[in-house]
């Protein structure tokens, strides 16, 4: 039998006793991997746009935006307000998550008058008549050092008066 | 999602690239080879993380990057009819200390490349012993490998300079 050369041992290097390990720890971290990839296949780290509705007498409000996004990443969101009756002051009170932590690139069309109320910004857009569609579309991008979960709750007002609301939240993965 | 489906495109898109570009120019790192590597991973990063700063976008990538590269690997182990396809196949270039002037021309170099590319790995220049029975391989690396017969005395110091034992198999006359 051929001599091994120096600190080689034939149970351990050559018959590899005590070292099935060494086979299945690269095994399960490949299962892991392709686990973590099958999430991120599922949108579960960004940044896929879902689509949320409410609907009132008034008027219905469609949010279109990610539940999951990524530092640097830049997306649109989109409110669409379908007005089932005249609406004068048409206005969008959203959280100040939509803020914090984002970039807001451009934002249209523009308001005619952006107040906060107790921390949240309310939005004045012109009016809308009945059966017509007012959207609005804000482009964002994630600040780099943003992680964490912001509420992004938005809610419709005509003239001060709440109409409807939609629970939206936003998961910022670092 | 998205990110994922990048990463795998460019995975499969370099390797194409890699494979057309041919084993001839990637063994020879010259200046510009050097400065193309480099241009084409940065351009390779842009498509792929484009705006994503984040910790979790680069884990995506490498993850995408590391199993792509595990399978290939496990395709190439598991179905030996696909390995000249996924690996290419070495090609002899020295029969007998004679330059066969087809295969040389085929991959691109000059006799004077090849000279020195043997010079380099071994103690004296294999094609000036005309009694040798020394074999160029371009192997699939890219770099060509000096090989003898059984009986050269030299063959242990050889050998090194084939790490690869598929590499090495052809040698042995």
């Amino acid at each position: 039998m051929t001599a091994l050369p120096d600190q080689l041992d034939r149970k351990r290097h050559v018959e590899l006793e005590s070292r099935g390990l060494e086979v299945w720890l690269p095994r399960a971290g490949v299962v892991v991997l392709l686990a973590f990839l099958a999430l991120a296949l599922a949108n579960v780290f960004g940044q896929k746009i879902d689509t949320a509705r409410a609907t009132a007498a008034a008027a219905d409000l469609e949010l279109k935006a990610p539940d999951a996004v990524r530092p640097g990443l830049i997306y649109e969101v989109q409110f669409t307000v379908t007005a089932k009756q005249a609406l004068e002051e048409p206005a969008l009170v959203l959280d100040n998550g939509w803020f914090d932590g984002f970039t807001i690139n451009t934002m249209s069309p523009d308001h005619e008058v952006w107040v906060q109320r107790n921390g949240r910004n309310v939005l004045t857009y012109g009016p809308v008549a009945a059966g017509d569609e007012l959207v609005v579309r804000l482009q964002y991008q994630v600040n780099p050092t943003t992680f964490g979960t912001r509420e992004q709750r938005v809610a419709l007002e005509d003239g001060g008066s709440p109409i409807l609301a939609i629970d939206h939240d936003a998961v910022v993965f670092p | 999602m998205d990110i994922v489906i990048r990463a795998a495109i460019v995975f499969i898109f370099i390797w194409v690239l890699m494979r057309v570009i041919g084993r001839r120019e990637l063994s020879s790192m010259e200046p510009f080879d050097l400065i193309m590597l480099v241009m084409i991973g940065d351009l390779v990063q842009q498509g792929i993380t484009q705006n994503d700063f984040s910790v979790t976008g680069m884990l995506l990538v490498g993850s995408t990057v590391a199993l792509l590269t595990v399978a290939l690997s496990y395709t190439n182990f598991r179905f030996p009819r696909l390995r000249p396809v996924l690996e290419g196949e070495p090609v002899i270039v020295v029969q007998d200390g004679k330059p066969i002037e087809r295969n040389l021309r085929r991959n691109r170099i000059t006799l004077e490349e090849l000279h020195a590319l043997a010079r380099g790995q071994q103690p004296r220049d294999p094609f000036t012993r005309s009694t040798s029975r020394h074999r160029s391989i371009l192997a699939r690396s890219g770099i060509p490998k000096v090989c003898t017969g059984r009986r050269a005395k030299v063959k242990s110091r050889i050998l090194p300079a084939c790490p690869r034992l598929t590499t090495c198999l052809p040698c042995r006359t």
